[in-house]
């Protein structure tokens, strides 16, 4: 993807911030933002204007008494708000052989929630952008709805800004490249060595059939990998001579699945979500996996390359040394088998107490086998032996939105990078999800 | 923000500060709020148990001047009494001052400048808003944190590898690096509170949402990464940056970490638990260790054994007494240096786990003995952390020295987006 030159970086950033504003305060009038903003009222007037004409924004009445967008000579002023019925976002979570997923907009309403077998094991790339694109289309024919991104929960270490998985003991992989975009409707989806922005920095897209980005998803792996190249605003890879454009692309967001859990808290969760973590609990076929999500003054932090929060698996650097004193195959029994599952709490809490002396999180949520056992947990941290849990039980909480947690976590971070403001330098990113894109998906429905 | 504290932040006005409130009104020269705040010192403070130390810091991290005075034992009235005293007396040194002040403090500070807790003989230091009671004392807005996140903040800015393009020699007073102002990396500049303006040839920086903190809806900068400064002195303190920022926790507790049970049912601690790293690694579980594991040491095994029980002995047993008998292979330091190393490296391992950060940086009187103890602490790190987390973790000393409290206090103070 080519580098945004400043100018064009400078209007992408204004939006970018116009959009951010009205997430955080709806109603604020032009004359606010470019307050706010510190920009000229005809420069707001311009983004606003483009950004109502690409339906992201409308305009609501604001009363006399509001406190918001007062005009000139007392008339109220016309207030903002972003269409968050209309940003409606796919969040999927993935395990081996399952997934879950939900349709969420932008104001954190679920529209559609499915589950299913899949097989994602040893190539996921190919098969998360082949689900990606079947639950759009499902989405849309079942709830009506429009889905104009994606975000998706792996287990495992995961580096987003790459949309590469480092390693997933559960999927059976180590340095895995994953598609950026699904193409829905047109070309095959999921093809290698492309990326998803066919822009060439002017402020518009969408038109049909021309600047639509191109549907192929892979960034090139390796140093010298061929990457696309434009030809007349569609993107032709040359790798596969494969010739993109018709159809539509969504653009895929990835982090690992305690993180997206932890997006979810600090979105929709209860009570303070600026610092704390995230345990998830993973029973898999071969072995337990937990991972914690760490948030950080309301952001969820990775960490270098991508190494925050992962904390015990009974099986872990590929050989079946296990950091739990339980193995692989009894912690797999943690379901059905009392002692087992008392144990294996046990320990999780003895780890656990380190990583909260760390951090000091105001909460500590718990999802997945942890939230569906949650009552035991107290248990383990009165007594003799407690050492030190005791002192974190307070801060324990299961997590707000139950079995969705992770795919609506999913979503909500996709909505999160979505109104992130950019930086100049982010243009390589895979999480810099450009409003061009979504802004072309909407103009096409309408 | 209260209405008081805003009507006194004025970049414009001189800044000298009287016991009354009534500011002083000289013009600094040329200075508009725009164009000359960063050429501005900050008044940085670094608050300990035994001494205050005041200093004026430049926007290179280097400390232009600098106070020290015992602190006061009476009470909380008299140290903040005392601050604002050794404040005023050194902001007279300049025409103008950065419009915030940095305040470290030992204890449990949290990101609104609450104390919550400290261990320290300061009577009625605790359970008190910390940052309020320096502003109305200093008649300036004050951003006051943790002293072992300052240390940290000093690091991250101006230590070695911080990519300032420039660092203070240990002890030392920095020198600008050839060309390059610190903030290449992360800008100091509030003044980018603002989007970018219309103007097409101002280059993009980093412009947070309106008048939010800068991490909220900016996206990460693989410059704006994280550090752990771990000082291994007389207790273990751990001070934490994440993400740019110096890191408090929900309540100012965020790296507390020297009663961190690392070996439950394990050596008893000054604090009445057992097996806590300080039990290990802090000056007195060293002192503790050496004599007790001394008896198992004849005189001619161990001199270090022998100077421990020889009658003339005042000092108590200390890491560089270690360092200076293990490369003889003394069996005695050996067995010491063990505990410690372990005991250090489960403690990396524990803040590896839960914040991955790019930097693990140690400093203290015990880390003259870093070139041993770094390259066990590396090896042993495999063990107890998963391979990709450890191989992005670099584990250094300190660069920055005694004033690293002081500097990254001023770096905190710049930060702030009032």
């Amino acid at each position: 993807m080519k580098r945004e030159g400043n100018k064009p970086f400078q209007r992408t950033m204004n939006r970018s911030l116009v959009l951010y504003a009205l997430r955080e305060t709806p109603g604020l009038s032009r004359r606010d933002l470019a307050e706010a903003l510190a920009l000229d009222r005809s420069t707001i007037s311009n983004i606003v204007g483009e950004l109502i004409e690409l339906g992201l924004l409308e305009e609501i009445e604001t009363g006399p008494n509001s406190e918001v967008g007062t005009g000139a000579r007392g008339r109220p002023a016309v207030g903002l708000r972003v269409r968050d019925e209309r940003l409606c976002v796919l969040g999927l979570e993935i395990s081996a052989e399952r997934y879950r997923a939900v349709v969420r907009d932008n104001a954190g309403t679920i529209r559609y929630r499915t589950t299913g077998s899949r097989q994602f094991r040893s190539e996921p790339g190919d098969a998360v952008a082949t689900l990606v694109a079947e639950l759009s289309e499902r989405a849309e024919a079942h709830a009506g709805v429009r889905v104009v991104g994606a975000g998706c929960a792996v287990p495992g270490s995961v580096h987003s800004a790459k949309a590469h998985i480092v390693y997933s003991r559960e999927l059976d992989v180590t340095d895995c490249d994953l598609p950026r975009s699904s193409h829905v409707g047109g070309a095959r989806s999921g093809e290698a060595g492309g990326d998803r922005s066919g822009e060439t920095g002017g402020e518009r897209s969408g038109e049909a059939g021309g600047r639509v980005p191109g549907g192929a998803g892979y960034a090139a792996s390796g140093p010298g990998g061929q990457g696309p190249r434009e030809a007349d605003g569609q993107i032709v890879d040359s790798n596969r001579g494969l010739r993109a454009g018709a159809g539509r692309s969504i653009p895929i967001v990835y982090d690992n699945d305690a993180n997206c859990g932890a997006w979810g808290e600090v979105h929709h969760g209860t009570g303070d979500g600026r610092n704390l973590l995230f345990v998830q609990g993973m029973p898999g076929i071969r072995h337990f996996g937990i991972g914690i999500g760490v948030v950080v003054d309301g952001v969820v932090r990775s960490g270098a390359n991508h190494g925050a929060g992962e904390f015990c698996s009974t099986a872990w650097n590929g050989d079946e040394r296990s950091q739990l004193s339980l193995d692989a195959e009894r912690a797999s029994a943690a379901g059905t088998d009392a002692e087992v599952r008392s144990r294996l709490i046990d320990e999780m809490l003895r780890n656990l107490v380190p990583v909260v002396s760390v951090l000091d999180p105001s909460a500590v949520v718990f999802g997945g086998f942890f939230r569906e056992h949650f009552n035991e947990l107290h248990s383990h941290c009165v007594g003799e032996n407690a050492a030190g849990m005791e002192r974190i039980a307070p801060l324990f909480r299961s997590s707000a939105a139950g079995v969705d947690e992770i795919a609506a976590g999913a979503a909500g971070m996709f909505h999160q990078q979505l109104f992130r403001v950019p930086r100049y330098d982010s243009g390589e990113s895979a999480t810099t999800v450009r409003w061009n894109e979504v802004a072309a998906l909407l103009e096409e429905a309408g | 923000m209260n209405e008081e504290k805003a009507s006194v932040h004025d970049p414009s006005i001189g800044s000298s500060i009287t016991p009354t409130g009534h500011r002083a009104t000289r013009e600094a020269k040329g200075a508009s709020a725009e164009s000359n705040d960063s050429d501005r010192p900050v008044l940085a403070v670094d608050l300990g148990g035994t001494s205050v130390k005041t200093a004026l810091v430049d926007s290179y991290g280097r400390v232009l001047s600098s106070r020290r005075v015992p602190t006061p034992g009476s009470g909380r009235g008299a140290v903040i009494e005392a601050i604002r005293q050794e404040a005023q007396s050194i902001a007279t040194e300049v025409d103008a001052i950065w419009p915030v002040v940095g305040v470290g403090s030992p204890g449990m500070v949290d990101d609104q400048g609450y104390l919550h807790e400290a261990a320290v003989n300061i009577p009625g230091w605790s359970d008190f808003h910390l940052a309020r009671e320096l502003e109305s004392a200093l008649k300036m807005p004050v951003v006051a944190l943790n002293d072992a996140n300052a240390a940290a903040m000093g690091e991250y800015t101006h230590g070695a590898g911080s990519g300032s393009g420039n660092y203070a020699a240990a002890g030392g007073v920095a020198a600008p690096g050839p060309g390059k102002a610190p903030g290449a990396t992360e800008t100091s500049d509030p003044g980018l509170g603002k989007a970018v303006a219309g103007s097409e040839n101002r280059g993009p920086g980093k412009a947070p949402g309106p008048g939010e903190a800068p991490d909220h809806g900016v996206e990460e900068s693989a410059a704006a990464s994280s550090l752990a400064l771990v000082t291994v002195g007389t207790g273990i303190g751990v001070g934490l940056v994440v993400a740019g920022s110096p890191y408090a926790g929900a309540h100012g507790a965020a790296g507390e970490l020297g009663h961190l049970v690392i070996r439950p049912g394990g050596r008893r601690c000054a604090c009445g638990n057992r097996g806590c790293v300080e039990a290990y690694a802090s000056a007195a579980g060293v002192a503790s260790q050496t004599r007790e594991f001394s008896e198992r040491f004849s005189d001619a095994e161990s001199p270090l054994a022998a100077w421990v029980r020889s009658e003339s002995t005042s000092e108590a047993p200390s890491l560089e007494h270690i360092y200076r008998y293990l490369p003889d292979g003394d069996p005695l330091a050996a067995a010491v240096h063990e505990q410690v190393c372990e005991a250090l490296a489960q403690l990396c391992a524990v803040i590896a786990t839960a914040l991955a950060p790019e930097r693990i940086v140690f400093s203290g009187g015990g880390m003259g003995a870093a070139g041993h103890i770094l390259p066990v602490i590396r090896e042993r790190l495999p063990e107890y952390v998963l391979t990709h987390v450890y191989r992005s973790t670099t584990l250094s000393v300190a660069t920055v020295g005694a004033d690293a409290g002081l500097i990254g206090a001023a770096a905190a103070a710049r930060r702030d987006r009032r």
